[in-house]
């Protein structure tokens, strides 16, 4: 009973809400488009991480010393001088010839833009060994068995986190110990 | 109630679903897989006002890229599947070899069910060529790759002679043995 008059009711009216149709089938094909603009992606680099109370993340850049213990790296000492710059040192002991490396500092780039970090160090006296830091699996030797210093820059994207080992490298085995600097400078 | 508009109606819910959903997937799986910065704001200068920001502008081509790719993908596979099924529809019903074929291959069913109508293929390859407007929009603004954009372009080409063959396969039905005279 109910649906024949609605059918009734859909044969004599029906007509007039076609209209209503063509806006469904419109809003049907636009909305999708309006949606997937909107969600097309944009780069905003000022964006600043918030914590769940509200309260801002400062933007900073954060260089940390990991620390820890090592049987050839140890006596760590890391001074932060200003924002811009970062002194880290320590001992590498008597070893024997071959390569040692220990995670040194964490550095995490909060400061809503990508900067640079100049790498550079020497070694107090000269025992013929090669010192470098390792960023991403790659060596930056910044001083050689010649005793000759190098500097290196690298990238640090915003929200990443850079972990800096120090690498020695020694072709034969060497006999007392020696400080090792490592200076880290931002560049912009 | 027209019954063409109820059913362009029903047949256009699930693509204009899938085209939202597909980007939202697209760029999940590229934040997720890339492990990219994203982050939501709001932009009134837009049409739904709400946009996703990424900090860093090589991470937004990359996501763009990713999630435009995945979307065309989806539609491309799906209107791709529906021709198929016209076609094989259409050849079937003139060449008895079809059918040995499908049979062979276990796909009697793509001739036997009659759930592709030139309606719904011209609707799914509306929104592909909704979809490939919008890629190609955004390639011209290098917001994505080129090759993207490319093959957005090529496919709209291929779905609208798809989509021509078989609008004259279903005139052919309503006059046969007169081509000459309706075009």
């Amino acid at each position: 009973m109910l649906s024949r008059e609605i059918k009734r009711f859909s044969i004599n009216y029906g007509k007039y809400f076609e209209p209503f149709l063509v806006l469904g089938v419109l809003v049907a094909f636009s909305l999708p488009i309006f949606a997937v603009v909107s969600m097309t992606p944009s780069t905003r680099q000022d964006y600043q991480k918030k914590s769940v109370l509200g309260a801002n993340q400062k933007a900073e850049l954060k260089v940390e010393n990991i620390g820890g213990a090592h049987e050839v790296i140890n006596n760590e000492v890391f001074l932060n001088s200003n924002d811009s710059s970062y002194q880290y040192s320590a001992v590498v002991q008597a070893h024997a010839a071959g390569h040692y490396s220990k995670p040194i500092l964490s550095i995490t780039n909060n400061t809503g833009k990508e900067v640079s970090l100049l790498f550079s160090g020497d070694s107090e006296s000269s025992t013929g060994s090669r010192y470098g830091v390792i960023i991403d699996e790659t060596n930056y030797v910044f001083q050689d068995e010649n005793g000759d210093l190098f500097s290196h820059t690298a990238e640090v994207q915003d929200g990443e986190t850079l972990i800096v080992y120090l690498s020695v490298k020694s072709d034969q085995e060497v006999f007392f110990g020696e400080r090792v600097n490592v200076d880290v400078r931002l560049k912009n | 109630m027209s019954k063409l508009l109820r059913e362009i109606l029903k047949i256009s819910i699930l693509p204009a679903c899938l085209m939202v959903v597909g980007k939202i997937l697209g760029l999940l799986l590229a934040v997720r897989f890339y492990g990219f910065v994203a982050f939501v704001d709001n932009d009134n200068s837009l049409p739904l006002s709400s946009q996703i920001y990424f900090t860093n502008p090589n991470h937004t081509f990359l996501a763009n890229s990713f999630s435009n790719v995945f979307v065309l993908a989806i539609f491309i596979s799906i209107v791709a599947y529906l021709f198929a099924k016209a076609f094989a529809l259409k050849s079937a019903q003139s060449n008895p070899r079809t059918i040995v074929k499908l049979t062979k291959v276990n796909l009697l069913k793509w001739v036997t069910g009659k759930d592709v109508s030139f309606l719904k293929i011209f609707v799914w390859v509306s929104f592909l060529w909704t979809n490939a407007a919008i890629i190609i929009a955004a390639t011209l603004r290098a917001e994505n790759a080129a090759w993207i954009g490319i093959i957005a372009f090529v496919t709209a080409i291929f779905s609208a002679w798809g989509l021509v063959r078989i609008f004259e396969s279903e005139t052919a039905k309503i006059f046969p043995n007169s081509e000459s005279k309706f075009v």
